[in-house]
């Protein structure tokens, strides 16, 4: 199967960026959609990545993005085809709205059926439900053999294998899969930033979005999971090391943690550190003097 | 008598000269058609309209050494040596009109104030030439690298005016010319050879004659084939200047389908003025010597990236990883220190900036750190990445109001981003909103819906993420009406003032030390308590160097009561912080910190607070005295801090 290269297929999900805010429409009373952002879920961008390299490293291979997900959201998903992928297969119903995690996995599964596989990457799990079951379920639908949290993927010893790393509890677990395989990636590299002159064509590639008939259905996979209430946690302080906006001691500590005066970068400070190195910051600060009694503080920050 | 000369005197065979002149004509025109034909290659620009401005600003540092004077010694040097020789090159054209187009100019009262003109400024040249010399093999000034040419130059024209001067000597001695006393070098130099007897005196001067007219002619066949070029392009280059304002990098059309390479790839991408400032560049170092890159000895220096343009001007293929260093590229803070220095007004800035484009735009090559601030930028509008719901979290309390929610306000405070999620930066905010209150101005911030200027990733070369800033804010700026912003950050304020207009934004900024200048002025802001002790001011490149504003938070330091020292390299000589051009952002590998040398500069001064007026100056000043573990003793502060301080009443601000 391989004298063509591997067709690899990734599953990515949209989902919506928490960090900004969502503004309410005042006169309607809904939620504006201009204001949901929408990004790539970001363990799928890491296993697209993956797919990418294993793309440029076995020759005549391809990168077949795909995706349950509507038409708002294209936008996006092209970020898929700017970085390198050859195909994008996006497949939407009214209907799908309320599908549950099976649901979706069986849709996907469907779409991957209906081109070449070789082998299927995805993110071990998606920053909005966090089942972490979708790649799971697509491997037993098509009836893969599948690894989860892998740290690389790799060509194998030959054409029929591929090569993924995992880490357990205090080892490197190196593992042969033949292929077809589904492998649900945690970490590694970060995506690829694209070429300008690939996203500007990226733009311009009509994307053809799949609807269920296209796929051989006239009805949505029944969803037999839902969600009941949402309820957010209670609000917590956070400790004074983890956070403290105007403590200039914690601000003082961020440097300390992420490495002392060398760092500048608010992207460095580790903000849950564990024990024994919160021993050692108590420890340097006692000793360095950074925190100043009171009624010192005339000029002891 | 009518006085005069005979110009040809014991000269046999002179027309000689006419075929050397022929040989010296065509090294000279062939030498420039090379050079031409090279500058040809480059991209077109626009660099010949307003034409009586470019005059007018030309003839200042050309003909009065505006530039070239800021450095004391050179600059008497080189106008020493600028003057003498235009002033001898005049003197041979009056003989050439004499003998090749009969015209009797050499004659009556102008041949006599000609003579000892004409030897004032052979002895201003030579004068010149001696400091040169002494410069560059005896001091072995900062900045110079000796190249055989210039000591070829140097030998060319000390030997073209000591022989012309040994010349005249023999000739009135030999012919105990009346007027020689008119010459007073020439009839001292003939006083101290009157002992030698006529033959001798006729025949020394018939060689020397040779000799020198060979070496003048030598000397013009040589200028296109040396450093000598910028006889010709120097006062082009500066003709031919950007007329644009100082801080805002060329724009780029990204909407241009028959585009298909941005930024700089190849040779053929730099314009012609790019490769023809290769060409007027004279390797003096004065961009070197102040550039902080260099300095912290990373691997760029913009005089050697000037001058590797000019020697692979006429390769093919890449420029990054070739031609430049690939590290060089993203090396530079984009300080202006450079551009502020050359006295040719070579633009090392926009080539950089441009080499990035290339890398960021065509190939997506960059140092990968920058692969997630670029990231957070488009996902969350700031290079921080944090969230946008965060950004107006500082103002939390403080009752400031937001565009969105009140009438307009006189000016919209533009935060920034490191005002709004830096911790310390954070602060700086709210003192400046403190201020704004305390004078009565109406004021209000866009809250969340404030993106990121977009200066660190113009400078970074990508242009794509710049422009879809600019868009972004431009809309939400132009619903809201607004015209009038104050920010304490000079990125945003260089990039909101200069680069705007290039995508129709129209806004009216202003850095807020030249607001809180002017309402100490007037008044609406009065000082409780002065303050006292000494203080170092840093000159953020983006509002001094790229903006010129100097005084503004001078004129504050003073009305504070508080003594400033300044540190070595202030105003436009002021060092970096090492953030700029988006440094800020990525890695120092390689050198020493930048940060770290500034902040031995501020402590050399001894004073007890060093005083920023930029959110980035203000970090990396502070990370150098904590490196340097001088945090208890020494505070790093923003003007407006002080300000407040001083407002409210001592000790109130924090
Ligand atoms: S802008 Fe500054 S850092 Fe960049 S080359 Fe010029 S002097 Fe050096
Ligand atoms: S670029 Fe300008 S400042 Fe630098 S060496 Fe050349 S002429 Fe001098």
């Amino acid at each position: 199967m391989n004298e063509t290269g591997l067709n690899i297929a990734v599953l990515v999900a949209p989902v919506h960026d928490c960090r900004n805010p969502v503004l309410i429409d005042p006169v309607r009373k809904q939620v504006d959609p201009s204001s949901l952002h929408w990004i790539l879920n970001p363990p799928d961008t890491i296993a697209l990545e993956q797919a990418l390299r294993l793309r440029d490293r076995i020759p005549r291979s391809g990168v077949r993005v795909v995706s349950v997900a509507p038409p708002s959201t294209e936008r996006v998903l092209r970020e898929c085809l700017a970085v390198g992928a050859d195909e994008l297969a996006r497949l939407w119903d009214e209907r799908i709205e309320e599908a549950d995690t099976h649901s979706i996995a069986a849709l996907l599964a469907a779409v991957i059926r209906s081109g070449p596989v070789d082998l299927v990457l995805a993110g071990w799990r998606s920053a909005d439900m966090e089942h972490a079951q979708t790649g799971s379920i697509v491997a037993e639908l098509l009836g893969f053999p599948q690894i989860t949290c892998a740290r690389s993927v790799e060509p194998g010893r030959d054409p029929a294998h591929i090569r993924v790393e995992k880490r357990i509890p205090g080892c490197l677990l190196a593992m042969s899969c033949a292929l077809p395989a589904l492998v649900t990636v945690e970490k590694g590299p970060p995506l690829r930033y694209p070429r300008y002159s690939d996203r500007r064509n990226a733009w311009r590639t009509p994307i053809r979005g799949l609807d269920l008939r296209a796929i051989g259905l006239t009805e949505a996979p029944q969803s037999r999971l839902r969600v009941e209430r949402m309820t957010p946690p209670k609000p917590r302080r956070r400790s004074a090391i983890g956070d403290g906006a105007n403590m200039p001691v914690a601000a003082r500590l961020q440097r300390i943690m992420a490495g002392g005066a060398q760092a500048k970068k608010e992207t460095n400070v580790h903000r849950c550190p564990d024990r024994s190195s919160t021993l050692k910051v108590i420890e340097h600060i006692l000793k360095e003097r950074l925190v100043v009694l009171p009624e010192k503080s005339g000029n002891g920050r | 008598m009518n006085a005069t000369r005979e110009i040809f005197w014991n000269i046999n065979g002179h027309g000689i000269i006419y075929f050397l002149f022929i040989l010296a004509t065509i090294a000279f025109g062939y030498g420039i058609f090379r050079r031409y034909y090279l500058w040809r290659r480059g991209r077109s620009a626009n660099r010949n309209d307003q034409k009586w401005v470019r005059i007018k600003l030309a003839v200042g540092l050309v003909l009065g050494h505006e530039r070239i004077l800021r450095k004391r010694q050179e600059g008497i040097m080189h106008l020493l040596i600028f003057w003498g020789v235009v002033t001898l090159f005049a003197g041979t054209i009056m003989v050439a009109l004499q003998a090749d187009l009969g015209l009797k100019v050499m004659e009556g009262r102008f041949y006599l104030c000609l003579k000892p003109t004409l030897d004032m400024a052979g002895l201003a040249t030579l004068v010149g030439l001696l400091i040169a010399i002494s410069r560059r093999y005896l001091k072995r000034a900062e900045g110079l690298d000796n190249q055989s040419t210039d000591g070829i130059v140097l030998a060319l024209l000390a030997g073209i005016i000591v022989s012309g001067f040994i010349v005249e000597g023999l000739r009135i001695a030999s012919t105990h010319d009346q007027w020689g006393t008119w010459s007073p070098i020439g009839v001292t130099l003939a006083g101290a050879l009157g002992s030698v007897d006529r033959e001798n005196l006729v025949a020394a001067h018939k060689i020397l004659w040779w000799t020198h007219a060979a070496l003048a002619l030598g000397f013009i066949g040589y200028i296109p084939h040396s450093k000598l070029i910028h006889i010709i392009t120097a006062p082009l280059n500066t003709y031919f200047r950007s007329l644009d304002a100082k801080g805002a990098i060329p724009a780029l059309d990204l909407e241009d389908d028959a585009v298909k390479s941005f930024g700089i790839n190849s040779l053929e991408d730099f314009t012609w003025k790019d490769l023809f400032d290769a060409d007027a560049c004279v390797r003096c170092g004065r961009c070197e010597i102040h550039c902080p890159a260099h300095l912290a000895a990373k691997p760029l220096s913009p005089k050697k990236l000037i001058q590797d343009l000019r020697t692979h001007m006429a390769d093919e293929g890449h420029v990054v990883g070739t031609i430049v260093e690939e590290e060089a590229v993203w090396a530079c803070t984009t300080c202006g220190a450079c551009m502020e220095q050359c006295p040719v007004l070579v633009e090392h800035i926009p080539k950089i900036v441009e080499m990035r484009r290339g890398q960021v735009l065509m190939k997506s090559n960059f140092p990968s750190e920058l692969n997630l601030i670029f990231r957070n930028a488009e996902s969350n509008g700031n290079p921080y990445g944090l969230g946008q719901a965060k950004r107006s979290e500082w103002a939390n309390g403080l009752e400031v109001e937001i565009v969105s929610e009140g009438p307009a306000p006189e000016y919209l405070y533009w935060v920034g981003c490191a005002g709004s999620f830096d911790d310390r930066n954070r602060r700086v905010s709210a003192a400046m909103a403190g201020i704004l209150k305390l004078a009565g101005i109406h004021f209000a911030i866009l809250g969340n819906r404030e993106t990121c200027c977009g200066d660190f990733a113009r400078r970074l070369g990508n242009e794509y993420l710049f422009q879809s800033m600019v868009r972004e804010n431009l809309e939400i700026l132009n619903g809201y009406g607004i015209t009038k912003l104050v920010t304490q950050c000079p990125h945003c304020f260089n990039t909101l003032r200069n680069e705007y207009p290039q995508y129709g934004g129209n806004l009216e900024v202003i850095h807020h030390t030249e607001l809180i200048a002017q309402l100490l002025k007037s008044g609406n802001l009065k000082i409780k308590s002065k303050l006292g002790g000494t203080v170092t001011y840093q000159d953020p490149c983006y509002i001094g160097r790229h903006n010129d504003i100097y005084e503004a938070p001078r004129d504050i330091i003073e009305a504070l009561g508080v003594e400033l020292a300044e540190m070595r390299g202030s105003h436009n000589e002021s060092f970096c912080c090492g953030a700029g051009g988006g440094r800020m952002w990525m890695e120092e590998h390689t050198g020493e910190r930048i940060n770290v040398k500034r902040t031995e500069d501020a402590l050399c001064t001894n004073s007890q607070t060093i005083a920023a007026a930029c959110p980035y100056c203000l970090t990396m000043l502070e990370d150098g005295i904590k490196f340097k573990d001088m945090n208890n003793k020494v505070r790093t502060v923003d003007l407006a801090e002080l300000v407040i301080e001083a407002v409210r009443g001592k000790g109130d601000f924090r």
